[in-house]
């Protein structure tokens, strides 16, 4: 005759993190702005946007364009830590861009 | 320097001797720069943001030992240009050629920022820098050549 056993209590090997986000990093609240210089090559800078940013060239241009002409372009609004990346990805093909609050 | 093929995320470009020449030069400057082309913000507070300058700064750092890494393979593999009549051809992947168009204006610019971040550059080269601007149109020529590969360039 078959015994039964008691087989003991096994809850899942999940850890649950009560891990809150600052409010500035939850908030889109800031700028990721590209500012003109005189050494970047125009075009360079359009295929800067479509690969940092996956944009067609059409909006690629009108925000190279926007730079040329105006001296800056806004080119996304973010949260804190997506601006900084972006920031940075801007940078590494050296450009001139910076985060700025958006207020 | 043309461009013979591009397909399936390989481009050949055929380069003139000199042309060789000239890339090679440029290409051997890197790095000429040695911190981000500008702040992290401009209008940020200064202290709040001393780490996030400090993280652009190292990540910059850490691109630029990758990049030389990748030049030394690049110059140095046996055969990256292949001797063709009236010169030679060079193959890129995708991943090379967006490499490449990096370290060529990590050159252009970093001989910018040596000069003093001028808003002309032409008018340099009459005032003693002409090796700097000679050489940051060099590398605006290669820039033009690649990007017009990709549909873009003058």
């Amino acid at each position: 005759m078959p015994t039964t056993i008691e087989l003991p209590e096994v809850s899942p090997d999940i850890i649950r993190e009560d891990k809150t986000e600052s409010k500035e990093n939850l908030d889109p609240g800031f700028l990721v702005i590209c500012w003109n210089d005189p050494v970047n090559l125009m075009d360079f800078v359009t295929h800067v946007f479509q690969q940092v940013f996956a944009w067609k060239k059409e909006k690629a241009e009108f925000h190279m364009m926007q730079v040329h002409n105006g001296g800056k372009s806004v080119l996304v609004r973010e949260t804190m830590e997506r601006a900084e990346f972006y920031v940075h990805e801007l940078q590494k093909y050296q450009l001139h861009a910076t985060m700025e609050p958006a207020e | 320097m043309k461009l013979v093929e591009a397909k399936d995320g390989l481009y050949v470009f055929h380069l003139a001797k000199r042309e060789r020449a000239l890339l090679t030069h440029v290409l051997k400057m890197f790095p000429v720069s040695s911190g981000p082309i500008g702040p992290l913000s401009k209008s940020g507070d200064e202290a709040k943001l001393a780490e996030h300058e400090l993280a652009l700064a190292e990540a910059l750092a850490e691109q630029r030992v990758e990049h030389q890494r990748l030049m030394d393979a690049f110059l140095g593999e046996q055969g990256r240009f292949a001797e063709v009549k009236g010169g030679f051809q060079v193959r890129l992947t995708t991943v090379q050629f967006d490499w490449l168009l990096r370290v060529l204006n990590e050159v252009r610019v970093g001989l910018w920022v040596k000069l003093g971040r001028p808003e002309h550059i032409a008018p340099l080269a009459m005032s003693g820098q002409l090796d700097a601007v000679v050489e940051m149109e060099i590398c605006a020529f290669f820039q033009s050549r690649l990007l017009e590969a990709v549909g873009g360039g003058n």
